[in-house]
């Protein structure tokens, strides 16, 4: 099975904290998998230095088979990144921070349309896309985010807590946007501390508290293993 | 009452930040600092002044007049010989007034033929200071003038001129620049000199300042909204996206002091106009003493385009460590200080006058030069306009290297102004 990506021994410090201790994993193509830890457990790091905003200190990471150190010019043009709590440019309207994105990604016309038109039926937002994105709610802001992310058909995307701070509708609504994408080819690496959220989307999870990787696999399999029902629970005998 | 005490206290704690704090401190040792060069440059001024002095009469009025100068906070030097003669050695000697007090100087006097006297004076500085020399010499003739006045009423003639008994010696005024000697009053020439170059400081002081906080309010709202976050991910180099966003917020500044130099332009034309038909003269006159309106302009122009880059790319690199928008208050402190600093010494004081060590300050700032420009112009100083033009643009390709250089790194998002609350 083709690796979508490819972490080994990452290592990352800010100053004296070592936020990210000899991290391991590997994510299939065509697959969720999600990175789950409590707050300030090393997944934002994780993800930045994935998405090629940070530098580890010592590690491999490679996304598909191209190493995210050495060729980050290569590799932005594989991934999509969404920040967790991110927001967009908010004088702009909906509609005009995709064709901003639209442009950013290609000169072909054609191509940008094919962009704008998937973004659209993602956003599900109407007419309400000519609106400036100021007058959005955070669900509607959150969507057209994760829309901006994924029209562009990237081979994997990186969420960083796509669902964090929505109500339950929206939550769900993002859900099955971030599976449908993976239906049709593509590959996700999320974030989540919402451990039901990650246990109903991804097919593989690894468990990281402060910097270290304490479990990782299928959540059947661990379930299995823990004699747990959900992953909260598998997550609680690990870090025992 | 207990409760607003409360809300007023929380208030006080939210606003009254460091953030908030440093810039006045700051502000505070800056004004203090001006305001110590200011009065070391009062005290210089106060010192007595020298002025060359021919006297072709040898008379016991011009003896009189010349020892009333020497009274007047005034160093006499006697000299002989013709303008030219008098005018290079004034120059050799930095001594920037002449008088010539003619030949039969007393004889016209008793006369009641109104003598001419004539004063030269060099224009060597437009600092308000170098006016000293010149206004003392002034003011001592006109107390001379009165006394003299005094003299001839005690002996008062029924058919006397009033003008010939109230100002018994007639004073003309020439001014002395870049080898050409013109009748006019120096210290109105300098005034004109600087009513037209006024507005351009000050267009330049708010454009940088606006820009600066711009650039730096944009940043530390990207880095709150997480948008530059996804930026920098996107498939474009970080260095187009510097270059981006400096541009962008050059364009707007740029774009802000064509809006400014029109509106000054009508405000200050009445004002330049509100002699009448002396003040046109007098106008007329600055310009053929300076240089070319279209050389003047074009200059000035390019000095503040210059300035624009270089404190867009110093802003750049500065709003970096900023890490909202508040902080953005913080980080362009610098910015502020290094605009203020040249704009007040050019202002006020005579660059050239200042310590070498100040004179070292004030050429390595990049903001220094659109200030001076104008000076540099009237005063022909090619080398300085050329090397403060080139100097300014290597400052930015400086600053925008080291902030493209950043950008590539982590400390895009981990650099942080380390302030507590």
């Amino acid at each position: 099975m083709t690796k979508a990506c490819i972490v080994q021994e990452l290592s990352k410090s800010y100053g004296r904290l070592e936020a990210l201790k000899n991290i391991s994993f590997e994510i299939n193509q065509g697959e969720i998998f999600g990175l789950i830890g409590p707050n300030g457990s090393g997944k934002t790091t994780t993800l930045r230095i994935l998405a090629t905003l940070l530098k580890p200190d010592k590690g491999i990471a490679k996304i598909f088979d191209i190493d995210v150190i050495k060729h980050p010019a290569e590799i932005r043009r594989l991934i999509s990144y969404l920040p967790e709590e991110a927001g967009a440019y908010k004088n702009l309207s909906g509609i005009d921070y995709l064709k901003f994105i639209a442009d950013l990604y290609s000169a072909d016309a054609g191509e940008r349309k094919q962009f704008l038109d998937r973004a659209t039926t993602i956003t599900d937002l109407g007419v309400r896309l000519k609106d400036k994105v100021k007058t959005f709610s955070k669900g509607m802001t959150r969507k057209l985010l994760l829309a901006r992310a994924l029209m562009t058909s990237p081979k994997l995307a990186i969420l960083d807590e796509p669902t964090v701070g929505l109500d339950v509708l929206n939550s769900l609504e993002i859900r099955k946007i971030v599976k449908e994408f993976v239906h049709q080819g593509g590959t996700v690496l999320l974030s989540s501390h919402n451990m039901l959220e990650v246990e109903f989307l991804s097919d593989h999870v690894a468990l990281i508290k402060e910097g270290a990787i304490l479990e990782m696999g299928k959540v059947g399999e661990l379930k299995e293993k823990y004699h747990a029902k959900n992953l909260e629970e598998i997550f609680f005998g690990a870090a025992q | 009452m207990r409760q607003v005490f409360i809300l007023v206290k929380k208030e006080i704690k939210e606003l009254l930040t460091w953030s908030l704090l440093i810039p006045i401190i700051v502000m505070v040792f800056f004004f203090t600092f001006i305001g110590r060069l200011m009065k070391g440059e009062m005290k210089k001024a106060s010192t007595p002044k020298p002025i060359i002095v021919v006297d072709y009469d040898k008379s016991g009025l011009s003896n009189y007049i010349i020892t009333s100068l020497g009274q007047r906070n005034l160093i006499v030097k006697e000299l002989n010989g013709n303008v030219e003669y008098l005018l290079a050695q004034a120059q050799k000697s930095n001594v920037n007034t002449i008088l010539i007090l003619p030949e039969s100087l007393e004889q016209k006097f008793v006369k009641l033929e109104r003598p001419e006297i004539q004063i030269y004076s060099l224009i060597n500085s437009l600092s308000p200071f170098s006016d000293i020399g010149s206004s003392t010499l002034k003011s001592a003739l006109s107390i001379v003038n009165e006394s003299l006045g005094v003299r001839l009423i005690k002996s008062i003639k029924q058919d006397a001129p009033i003008s010939a008994i109230k100002h018994p010696i007639k004073v003309t005024d020439f001014v002395s620049f870049k080898n050409q000697t013109i009748q006019a009053d120096p210290i109105q020439i300098k005034n004109n000199i600087r009513v037209q170059n006024v507005f351009l400081p000050v267009i330049l002081l708010m454009v940088i300042i606006y820009i600066s906080q711009m650039i730096a309010a944009a940043m530390g709202q990207e880095k709150e909204n997480k948008t530059l976050e996804t930026l920098l991910t996107f498939p474009v180099s970080r260095f187009k996206i510097l270059v981006g966003k400096m541009l962008g917020a050059a364009s707007v500044a740029i774009l802000l002091s064509i809006v400014f130099l029109v509106g000054m332009k009508f405000y200050m034309t009445p004002i330049t106009q509100m002699g009448g038909a002396a003040a046109t003269t007098l106008a007329k006159t600055t310009i053929s003493i300076g240089p070319s309106q279209t050389v003047f302009y074009a200059v000035l122009t390019l000095a503040l385009f210059l300035a624009i880059i270089c404190a867009a790319s110093l802003a750049t690199l500065l709003s970096i460590f900023a890490s909202d928008a508040k902080q953005a208050q913080v980080v362009i402190t610098p910015i502020n200080l290094l605009v203020i600093f040249p704009y007040f010494i050019v202002l006020l004081l005579d660059i050239n006058s200042l310590s070498i060590f100040l004179k070292i300050i004030l050429y390595i700032i990049p903001f220094t030069y659109p200030f001076i420009m104008s000076q540099a112009l009237f005063f022909n100083q090619i080398p300085l306009i050329i090397g403060g033009m080139i100097y300014m643009v290597i400052f930015a390709i400086i600053m925008t290297a080291i902030a493209a250089k950043i950008f590539s790194s982590d400390q895009i998002l981990t650099a942080k102004l380390r302030i507590r609350r």
